[in-house]
Formats: C-alpha cells, sequence, structure tokens
C-alpha cells in the first residue's frame, strides 16, 4: 500500500517540476494573501499603539494567520469540486477501479499538487519567525509539538469532512451549494478573516464546538490559554473524526452504489 | 444599438432560464439562502465584536466597519445574483468544455457569466441591501450621499466582476491547474471582507489599484461618509481600467484556448 502511494506523491509532486508556471503562480498567490493579511493586523496593532489585543500580541495573531494558510494549502478544499468533476464526466468510475483506495488516492495526490506551494509558506513562516516574529512563549517546543498534533488530527477531520461534502454530489448532481456554505464557516472559524480570539465568547465556544472550528485548532498553538484548551480541542477532534467518519463510511457506500456511468 | 439590445435579450432569457433550473430544486435553493444568510449573520457579529474591541482607528468605528460589511455583501451578492458563473467558468476551459460556447453566435464576456444562477447570493444581495440601509439611516447620510454611495456600489460590483474574469482567465495559461485561479479570486474577496480603509499608504493604494478590495466595500462607505466626488471619479476611474483589462486578458486568453481532452 505504502508504495502505490508513495508513487502516486512522487508523480503527481513531479507535475510541479513540469509545470513550473503553475507552481509558481499558486505559491505566488498564497504568499501574498498570507502576507498582505500579517501586513494588515501589523497596520492595525501600529497605528493603535497597541502591545496587545484581546490578550494576543502581534506575533501570536500573525502565526495564527500564516499556520491558517499552512492547513489551508494542504489542498484538502479543493476534494469536492474535484468530486463534482469526476461525478459530471464519469471519470470517477475509473478511478474507483484503481487497486488503491479512492480517498486516499486523492488525498496523496491533492497533498502531491500542493507541496511547492506548502514549502514556500513553510519558508515565509521560518523566516516570518527568526526575524522576530516567533510570539514569546516559555515552551515553544511542546507548544510546536502541540499544534502539531492539532494540525494532523484536523487534516484527518478535513478529509472527512470536504470528503461528504464532495459525496452530496451525488445525490444534489453537484455539490458546490454545500461546499461554499460549509467552506465559508470553515474560513470563518478558522480565522481566516479575524484569529478566534476576538470572537465574542458564545460564538467562539459555538465555534470551537463545530467541526468546521475544530479542524482549525491548530491555528491557537500560541495562544495563552492553549494548555487549559488542549484537552477538550482534542476531545472534540476526536469526536467529529469519529462522528463523521462512520458517516462518511455509510455515504460511502450508498454514493456506489447510486454512481451512474455514462459514455464509453 | 440593435446589436447591443439583442445581446441584452438574449442574456436576460437566459438568465431566467436559469433562475427558473435553479428554483427547480426549491429545497436546495432554501437550504442555500437560508445556510449563507447564517454565515452572513456570524459575519456580521463577528466584525462589530472585532470593531468594537478595536475602537476608533483613523476614523473608521464600529459602524463604518458595520456598512462596509454589508458593502461587500451587496457587491457580492448583486454581482454573482446576475453572473452566476463568474467563479465558475474557467472549469470548462480546463476540461475542454469551451467550444459550444464559443460557437454561439454571441458575445462571449457575458455569454461565459451567464452559465447558471447562484443561489446562494440572493441572501448576500438582500442582507446586504438591508446593511446598507440600515448604516445610511443610523448614519444619517444626506440623499446626494446616498446616491453617490450607490454608483460607487455599482462601480464596485463592476470591478469585483472585471478583478474575477481577469485572473480567472488566467486558466488559459494554467489549464491543468484551475486551482491557481481560486487562489488569486480569494486575494480580492478576503480582504474586500476587511476594514481595509484604516489602512494608511502605500497599502491603501495597493488595495485600491493592484486588488480593487477598497473599491469593492470600502470606498463605497467612505463616499457615503465624506459625500465625497473625488473618491466617487477614483472608483470609477480604477473599474473602468479594470473592465478594459478585463476584455482584452479574455480576449487574449480565448487565442491561446485549445479544445481536447484533458485529464480530470
Amino acid at each position: 500500500m505504502l508504495r502505490p502511494l508513495a508513487f502516486t506523491f512522487y508523480a503527481y509532486a513531479k507535475q510541479q517540476v513540469l509545470f513550473p508556471g503553475v507552481a509558481l503562480a499558486h505559491a505566488t498567490s498564497w504568499l501574498l494573501r498570507s502576507g498582505l493579511t500579517v501586513l494588515f493586523f501589523s497596520e492595525i496593532y501600529r497605528l493603535q499603539g497597541l502591545q496587545q489585543l484581546h490578550g494576543l500580541a502581534f506575533p501570536v495573531v500573525a502565526s495564527s494567520t500564516l499556520i491558517y494558510t499552512l492547513f489551508t494549502i494542504m489542498g484538502m478544499r479543493a476534494l469536492p469540486m474535484t468530486f463534482d468533476r469526476q461525478y459530471a464526466s464519469g471519470a470517477m468510475a475509473m478511478w474507483l477501479n484503481k487497486p488503491l483506495p479512492y480517498l486516499l488516492f486523492r488525498s496523496v495526490s491533492g497533498l502531491a499538487e500542493n507541496v511547492v506551494s506548502f514549502m514556500s509558506i513553510l519558508l515565509f513562516i521560518m523566516i516570518f519567525w527568526s526575524l522576530g516574529g516567533f510570539p514569546e512563549t516559555a515552551e515553544p517546543l511542546a507548544r510546536l509539538a502541540a499544534g502539531g498534533l492539532l494540525f494532523l488530527l484536523g487534516l484527518v477531520l478535513a478529509l472527512i469532512l470536504y470528503t461528504l461534502i464532495g459525496l452530496s454530489a451525488f445525490w444534489f448532481g453537484e455539490s458546490a451549494g454545500v461546499y461554499q456554505i460549509v467552506d465559508k464557516f470553515i474560513m470563518l472559524f478558522g480565522g481566516c478573516y479575524v484569529p478566534v480570539a476576538f470572537f465574542p465568547s458564545l460564538l467562539r465556544q459555538v465555534g470551537e464546538a463545530s467541526p468546521m472550528g475544530a479542524m482549525m485548532a491548530c491555528t491557537q498553538t500560541f495562544y495563552p490559554d492553549l494548555w487549559d484548551n488542549l484537552p477538550r480541542f482534542l476531545g472534540i477532534q476526536v469526536f467529529w473524526i469519529v462522528v463523521l467518519g462512520a458517516a462518511l463510511w455509510r455515504a460511502q457506500a450508498f454514493a456506489q452504489k447510486r454512481l451512474v456511468v455514462q459514455g464509453g | 444599438m440593435n446589436l447591443l439590445r439583442n445581446e441584452l435579450a438574449f442574456f436576460l432569457y437566459a438568465w431566467r432560464q436559469n433562475v427558473r433550473d435553479a428554483m427547480g430544486l426549491r429545497l436546495s435553493f432554501w437550504m442555500q439562502f437560508l445556510s449563507m444568510a447564517l454565515t452572513n449573520a456570524v459575519f456580521f457579529t463577528m466584525w462589530w465584536s472585532f470593531s468594537h474591541s478595536l475602537g476608533v482607528v483613523n476614523g473608521w468605528d464600529t459602524l463604518s466597519t458595520f456598512g462596509l460589511v454589508s458593502c461587500a455583501l451587496l457587491t457580492y451578492g448583486l454581482t454573482h445574483v446576475l453572473f452566476g458563473s463568474l467563479s465558475s467558468w474557467q472549469e470548462r476551459v480546463s476540461s475542454g468544455g469551451l467550444d459550444m460556447l464559443l460557437c454561439k453566435p454571441k458575445n462571449i464576456y457575458t455569454t461565459l457569466l451567464n452559465l447558471k444562477w447562484k443561489p446562494s447570493a440572493c441572501a448576500d444581495l438582500l442582507q446586504g441591501f438591508l446593511g446598507i440601509v440600515i448604516f445610511f439611516l443610523m448614519h444619517g447620510t444626506s440623499p446626494w450621499g446616498v446616491l453617490l454611495a450607490m454608483v460607487a456600489v455599482l462601480a464596485g460590483s463592476a470591478a469585483f466582476l472585471a478583478y474575477s474574469v481577469t485572473v480567472s482567465s488566467l486558466v488559459f495559461y494554467f489549464p491543468q491547474n484551475p486551482r491557481v485561479i481560486g487562489a488569486f479570486y480569494d486575494l480580492l474577496l478576503i480582504p474586500s471582507l476587511q476594514p481595509l480603509s484604516l489602512l494608511q499608504d502605500p497599502l491603501r493604494t495597493f488595495y485600491i489599484v493592484a486588488v480593487p478590495a477598497l473599491v469593492v466595500s470600502g470606498l463605497p462607505i467612505e463616499i457615503a461618509q465624506e459625500t465625497s466626488v473625488t473618491k466617487l471619479l477614483l472608483a470609477l476611474g480604477v473599474t473602468t481600467g479594470w473592465l478594459g483589462l478585463s476584455v482584452w486578458v479574455l480576449q487574449r486568453g480565448i487565442r491561446r484556448y485549445e479544445s481536447g481532452n484533458l485529464p480530470l
């Protein structure tokens, strides 16, 4: 199983070399987006002469934004659109016949397709941190380890949730409508616009308890109250992985029965 | 003149058909409408809370931010209700499905943007409109200010449309990876929901000219607050430039288009 997966990753990552323009454009757009958001918050802190806002210093807000970008760039968001395309064209049947679980194949290829952008953002974060943007904390390595765990569990949850959205194409004909709405909530509760620390208390709690916010818990890696919240975050993530995983298992079986292959 | 009337009549006919198509799935329409309305309500709450905790920055207060979010929803809603396939037509290019549209004896620009109707945008349009009316009332905007602001909203919608078409046309250069487009599209969409008006140069100029996020949402509110004809002229000038660029880039892109079976 590992060998075909490694080959899939290699083959899709190789495309980045074959089409360097695509990789460069993708990485540039993401770098611009995260860089501009960081600049926006730095301007707010500078204009107001603030050291902290809602208990967060600027490096914490910037790091939260960058971790959000790093998570989003992993390619899970593209899953529903790929489902839509392949469902509409009938190409999905071909992929289902491959000797590799379809979801595993899709997630690995998605990761590989974005490897250049991922590395670019990672490099950007390293540069930002090394230039003094690393949040002041007593236990940096422990926080990074906890953040890494939240990141990985979040990725599993994202894979399950986005796949479920993609599977809705089998019932609605396309998943775009459901995708737009759920994706908007993920952006909101993930801190795409504003870190969740700035949310009203009730909204923040609702967001953190929802699968959309739970998958993005890694953005709170450098929040001062991480250690108090970590067990809750992990519990919520595991809960949603189990519940949505079971739903996905059922939905996938139904979806395969409903799959209609057109043409020859 | 006859040609223009003919194009407009065809556009409206196709638009009506798309609306009928979408309304055929009434349950799906209401589901999307209500979910989007809920998401937007979260948007309002989040920005209200953030702005409230920030206080007044550069003369930009909570009410201004409320107006800005309303304006962003209004321009987004207006553009997507009229041109439902604005953010999805590029998928046809990557799958080689543009041939049928190019064969039509109609304007390709409007044909591409009118392939389907987007029900969820109705919620954006309605909430944006209500929000901006509330903003005008609470701010006590003069009738002249309201008129100028509404012209600026139309200019902002046109700028949104032109920017989207321009970045979507990149698909002719990167047909293997339409996701590049999504990343550039988000580069406008996300900042247009942030209170960028509190920024100073050079970031402010960047967000007016290079990524017209301020034209889409910030300038109409500034125009309403200051009854500024100069700012309206600026918005109209930038919009005209972006519209011209979008037509040019699309035409250049279509010349590069090759139909064929690309991998899905």
